[in-house]
């Protein structure tokens, strides 16, 4: 079996460059559509050596001190034994979030009248399953505001863990946050891509960030203008909103957990088929 | 491949279609009988049962709504049906063959030639099921699909090409109908896409629909009191604000219900208060592909948008806010796409020109097995195993091994499966296999599970007894609304009995279904002096002198558009 850099014909400490110019030679004899198992031999190689050579670049990059790590060390190392997924690599945070600025007093004044709204709901506990009762925040105009959409994401974040938490201190056998309501709201907060912080209490967190994690189900198609529909267009079956949430697990290879003190902070790791 | 073969590039939009070929090193794209490059996506049946598709057809739609109809994409890969009355009942992939037929004739009038094969775009993140109607609509049209190429992917193609620097991109395309984000890179000749995501139910007309609630209101009109037809009129002045805004900063919409008027402005506001979650919503995909390709937005050397939705002044904002960059915006963005399916199609033919660049595309959804969780056994429901991980570069085919879980199993069902959940029922079924094993005890008998993905999307499941060697092996193509060959046959063959609108007649008949929609949207003295010149261009009509109604015919057009308030594009 020949390593990465036979199949390309380089040395093992080729920079990005050479790689990219090795692989591009040989791609053009070996075509996806032509040749796929040569194709994927090759391009596994390609992989592999840029993976080898970014990894290399990082370390004397962090060597000379270029770069600063941004979270504690401790934390990252960890991160870093917990996966042992071959190809997989810790990517920076792929955050989009711009500066945070400081909120105004009217967002700040918004964003406790929502909160105050949200508390409501929990004096009935059925309507915190509905996704409709949450509609309030899921559309919120302010959200387009990156400041205010953090803002209320963590205070959300905050009350629905708070929420599990509590669900599970009474031993309840489901929780009401179920996966289709967990999604819709990270897919407007990005919890698992953005780094937020919480404190959580006692239980178990793995039910809650396995369902927020989950792609949600794509909302219902707009049906097409004009003529008439003969049938229902069929939707697939998301979740049962009473599934007990003690049996779903997270599933650890998607997900590293990385402790920091008594906080956590979500991370997402990018494992990539090569 | 001859040179006579020419291969058409496609681009088989949900509101408009594109077409065109590689030829003398340029993409050339064709127009259609109005002399438009963009065919929109819209088809009706007329009186006397006369197939419309395009421009006479989307006419139609204010004024004939129950014989006409768009935004048909949507429903690709489905089975209903959509009814345009007198029991004419058409699928989603027969509605969209009509238009690849219409595109291919107006190419074959063209070029002077017959063209069989072709290269459709398709949303990146189109599902197996979605990816086959797309072949099959080709095949009813009389097309050989030659590759499906991802639409993203199509764009990169052809600004890549244009560009030639090494970088790294991000193609957002923000069309009618679906949302698709890539990030590609192109460097020494080679364009290699490294993630694609993307919302396949968030476009332009969910942009126009949450406008047009949002309308409604703000002065208390329950939709529900509205008319199909005033509805539509609705959504037709909301498309034409919209598309005003690139050049009058506050366009306004209004809408007359008996004597009352009532008028709003159509601002960046405006748009921002109806929109807010739909400009949420854009965010999820970036950020899936950003790190599914490892990739941090600084990274990003250009950001490309596609579609026209993305002349949105908030959503170019919000881009420029995410990137910190000026998007750009050199090509017409409705026309990208097309142009790079063109590209893709001179690649295919492997034109000269284009011999040195070689696309790598990615499978943008897992593909895996069910299985049975041994740390869970309580937990009944299968959890979805994926083999082959989505965003993984194609061709790619990967083996894994799988055990029995009961004691004198005597057989391993493997149910093939697409999507991101890790359970198998909230995922796509594909198709299953089953494999006998000798009886043993649990977990000592195993199978090899091999999947093959190639790059034109279709998936080859192999499947071997590790123990005996016994193997079964299953392409994945009978999925839930795939057509069978008798079907198409029958598609094709009930498509070929309607007639079609002749070439010559196109025009005319653009003209006067244009000339109905006015009409309906005039009241009083404008309606009845309308109402009069469509007699008498329609007497006209039924002398058949060319030459006069050509003349008469370009009066008529100049009287429509000095009554049409609302040029509808």
């Amino acid at each position: 079996m020949k390593d990465c850099w036979e199949v390309l014909g380089i040395s093992s400490d080729s920079d990005e460059r050479t790689i990219k110019r090795a692989y591009s030679g040989l791609l053009k004899k070996t075509r996806p559509e032509d040749d796929p198992a040569g194709f994927e031999q090759l391009h596994a190689a390609y992989k592999a050596a840029r993976q080898h050579a970014r990894w290399m670049r990082e370390d004397d990059e962090l060597e000379s001190g270029e770069v600063h790590m941004s979270l504690p060390e401790m934390a990252v190392n960890e991160a870093e034994e917990s996966h042992e997924v071959p190809h997989a690599e810790l990517s920076e945070p792929s955050s989009l979030v711009a500066p945070i600025t400081e909120l105004t007093s009217t967002q700040r004044a918004t964003i406790e009248a929502l909160m105050e709204r949200l508390e409501e709901m929990r004096s009935v506990p059925m309507s915190l399953g509905l996704i409709p009762a949450w509609e309030f925040i899921l559309s919120h105009p302010g959200n387009v505001d990156d400041s205010f959409r953090l803002a209320l994401g963590q205070r959300v974040l905050d009350f629905v863990v708070e929420v599990e938490a509590t669900a599970q201190r009474q031993g309840k056998a489901g929780s009401p946050l179920h996966t289709e309501l967990m999604a819709r709201l990270n897919m407007v907060f990005l919890w698992t891509y953005h780094h937020y912080e919480y404190d959580w209490p006692d239980g178990d967190i793995n039910g809650l960030v396995a369902r927020m994690s989950e792609s949600p189900r794509p909302t219902t198609a707009v049906k097409p203008l004009g003529g008439h529909f003969v049938e229902r267009l069929s939707e697939p079956n998301f979740d049962d909103p009473n599934r007990p949430s003690r049996e779903i697990k997270t599933n650890w290879e998607d997900l590293a957990l990385k402790a920091v003190g008594g906080f956590y902070v979500f991370g997402l790791l990018v494992s990539q088929c090569s | 491949m001859a040179m006579s073969e020419r291969v058409l590039g496609i681009d088989l939009g949900t509101t408009y279609s594109a077409c065109g070929v590689w030829e003398d090193g340029h993409a050339r794209l064709i127009e259609n009988a109005y002399g438009d490059t963009l065919t929109p996506s819209v088809v009706g049946v007329d009186g006397d049962g006369t197939l419309l598709v395009g421009k006479p057809a989307k006419e139609r739609l204010v004024s004939h709504p129950e014989s006409t109809v768009a935004f048909f994409k949507r429903a690709m890969g489905t089975e209903h049906e959509i009814d345009l009355g007198k029991r004419r009942r058409f699928t989603s992939v027969e509605l969209s063959a009509m238009v690849l037929r219409s595109l291919k004739e107006d190419a074959e009038r063209a070029l002077g030639q017959e063209i069989k094969h072709a290269v459709v775009s398709v949303p990146a993140y189109f599902n197996e099921a979605q990816r086959q109607a797309t072949r099959d609509a080709g095949q009813i049209a009389g097309l050989s699909v030659n590759r499906l190429i991802n639409e993203p992917t199509a764009a990169a193609i052809a600004h890549g090409l244009a560009v030639g620097a090494e970088q790294r991109f991000i193609v957002l395309d923000l069309g009618g109908g679906t949302f698709d984000v890539s990030i590609l890179e192109f460097f020494d000749g080679v364009l290699e896409v490294h993630a694609s995501a993307g919302d396949s139910a968030l476009g332009g007309e969910d942009f126009n629909a949450a406008i047009l609630k949002h309308f409604l209101e703000a002065h208390d009109i329950d939709p529900a009191d509205l008319a199909p037809t005033e509805q539509q009129v609705l959504y037709a002045r909301v498309e034409t604000a919209k598309r005003k805004m690139r050049r009058d900063r506050s366009p306004e919409i209004e809408l007359r219900r008996g004597d009352t008027e009532y008028r709003t402005t159509l601002d960046d506001e405006f748009i921002k208060a109806a929109a807010a979650p739909l400009l949420v919503r854009l965010r999820a995909p970036i950020e899936r592909a950003l790190s599914d390709a490892a990739t941090a937005p600084s990274d990003i050397d250009e950001v490309i948008l596609v579609g026209g939705s993305t002349r949105l002044a908030v959503f170019r904002s919000l881009v420029t806010s995410l990137f910190r960059k000026i998007p750009r915006a050199d090509t017409d963005p409705d026309l990208t796409v097309a142009r790079g399916a063109v590209l893709q199609a001179g690649l295919a033919a492997r034109d000269e020109a284009l011999e040195d660049v070689v696309l790598t595309d990615v499978c943008p959804f897992s593909l895996g097995v069910g299985v049975q969780s041994p740390d869970w056994p309580r937990v009944r429901e299968l959890m979805f195993s994926p083999i082959l991980e989505r965003n993984c570069t194609v061709p790619a085919s990967r083996l894994e091994q799988f055990w029995t879980v009961e004691d004198n199993q005597d057989k391993i069902d493997l149910g093939v499966y697409q999507g991101e959940s890790r359970w198998v029922s909230k995922n796509l079924f594909l198709g299953s296999l089953t494999v006998p094993v000798p009886k043993a005890p649990a977990g000592q008998e195993s199978v090899s599970v091999r999947f093959s993905y190639d790059v034109n999307g279709l998936l080859e499941v192999d499947v071997k007894a590790d123990t005996t060697g016994v193997q079964r092996s299953k392409t994945i193509e009978n999925r839930a609304g795939s057509l069978s060959q008798l079907e198409k046959d029958k598609s094709a063959k009930r498509l070929a009995g309607l007639k079609v609108l002749p070439w010559e007649r196109a025009e005319i008949r653009a003209l006067t279904a244009r000339a109905d929609r006015i009409y309906g949207s005039l009241l009083g003295a404008r309606r009845e002096y309308l109402g009069q010149a469509m007699s008498r261009f329609q007497a006209i009509l039924e002398r058949q002198d060319p030459k006069q109604i050509e003349r008469e015919s370009k009066a008529f057009s100049e009287l429509l558009d000095s009554l049409d308030v609302d040029i509808w594009s």
